[in-house]
């Protein structure tokens, strides 16, 4: 049944499962994690208890609602992650999670997590066995020397058509890798530089190259 | 600088500079909040989800509330966090003022549903007591910024 109002969610009561609270050691370390656009959550195992045969429980909390949620595939698991993605897809909300350690009938009071809000937390990262392929959004300034104006642009491939240029114009353009979620200060490419063609009537596209722009000097930091 | 579109209110602010300021303080002030089961900026009175034209009379009365009752009333020993509450504080009242002048220029009308809305977020406040209801409206600064983010 839901918890009285401004009551602090009992540990015990968030887990069903009747367990004997013996004392046994927290869970360490627990910590959400945006992996590949997933939500998983990680701990450590209790300090001390190296060879017992150690479950581990998780239990995630939607902020301002008020019952703690169990998640099947998450309960008694000898494994120390627990992907949370589905539970935690909604990025209008915040969440919570606990891990409580179980050892045959005994088990820990639950380890919890900050508050963890998804929508601060978006990074794309993939990876398989000997790559990591990082899905960069890349912020392009290009600056027209004659009119002195600046303007950007997000892409997220590697080549950016720009049109409608004025003829005989020196454009400057740098870029920097962005990356949704919390600030990153990204460091700059350095800055490239090239003239529109005098014959108003020729072609205006330029293609920039990212291959040209890019290796020379985008690091993430 | 962003730029925030409040029905016919456009002001810009320094929201990336907020959410930077925040950032450095945001698990310490969350951890103090121990009510996870309370939330004061809920879904459905968010700024975003309201009609574009009491968007400004809302977010008025919203920074009011966080600058009237919220930052001067917060106490902690920590300078790094009284610094950057400071300069949240700072940045809010510009950006109350911006709001002032779209009020006097008419484009910050308070009808019923903005109204409804803030009435709400206040009677949640102040279901808590005052230090709870404090350091849950800190906690959940960053559902500030995104809704202010999320009118761009």
């Amino acid at each position: 049944e839901p918890l009285p109002p401004h009551v602090t969610p009992n540990p015990l009561s968030s887990f069903p499962v009747p367990c004997v609270h013996a004392g046994l050691p927290k869970p360490t370390n627990i910590t959400f994690s945006s992996i590949n656009m997933e939500n998983i959550l990680q701990w450590s195992p209790p300090e001390g208890l190296q060879g017992a045969e150690v479950t581990d429980t998780v239990r995630y909390f939607i902020y301002g609602q008020k019952k703690w949620l169990s998640k099947s595939e998450c309960r008694n698991i000898l494994r120390t992650y627990c992907n949370l993605s589905a539970e935690t897809s909604d990025y209008e909300h915040q969440y919570y999670a606990r891990v409580k350690a179980v050892w045959g009938t005994n088990c820990s009071k639950g380890a919890q997590t900050g508050r963890f809000y998804p929508f601060l937390e978006k990074v794309a990262l993939t990876t398989d066995k000997k790559s990591i392929s990082i899905v960069l959004t890349y912020n392009v300034s290009i600056y027209n020397t004659k009119a002195n104006k600046t303007w950007s642009q997000c892409v997220t491939n590697q080549m950016l058509v720009l049109s409608w240029l004025e003829p005989d114009t020196l454009y400057c353009v740098h870029v920097a890798s962005f990356v949704p979620g919390p600030p990153r200060l990204a460091q700059p490419s350095e800055k490239q530089c090239v003239s529109t063609l005098k014959d108003p009537a020729s072609a205006l596209k330029v293609k920039i190259l990212f291959w040209y722009v890019l290796p020379a000097s985008v690091t993430v930091s | 600088l962003k730029t925030l579109h409040l029905g016919s209110c456009v002001i810009t602010t320094n929201l990336q500079e907020m959410r930077n300021g925040f950032s450095e303080i945001r698990d310490h002030v969350q951890a103090e909040d121990e009510i996870i089961d309370v939330r004061i900026l809920r879904k459905m009175v968010s700024l975003q989800d309201t009609e574009p034209a009491g968007q400004c009379c809302l977010l008025r009365h919203v920074l009011r509330l966080y600058l009237d009752k919220v930052f001067k009333n917060y106490q902690t020993p920590d300078h790094h966090i009284l610094r950057k509450l400071s300069s949240l504080a700072n940045s809010f009242l510009t950006i109350k003022k911006d709001l002032r002048l779209c009020h006097d220029r008419m484009t910050c009308p308070c009808w019923e549903e903005a109204m409804e809305k803030y009435s709400r977020i206040l009677s949640h406040f102040e279901e808590l007591k005052p230090r709870e209801a404090v350091v849950k409206a800190l906690g959940e600064l960053d559902i500030l910024l995104r809704w202010m983010e999320e009118t761009e």
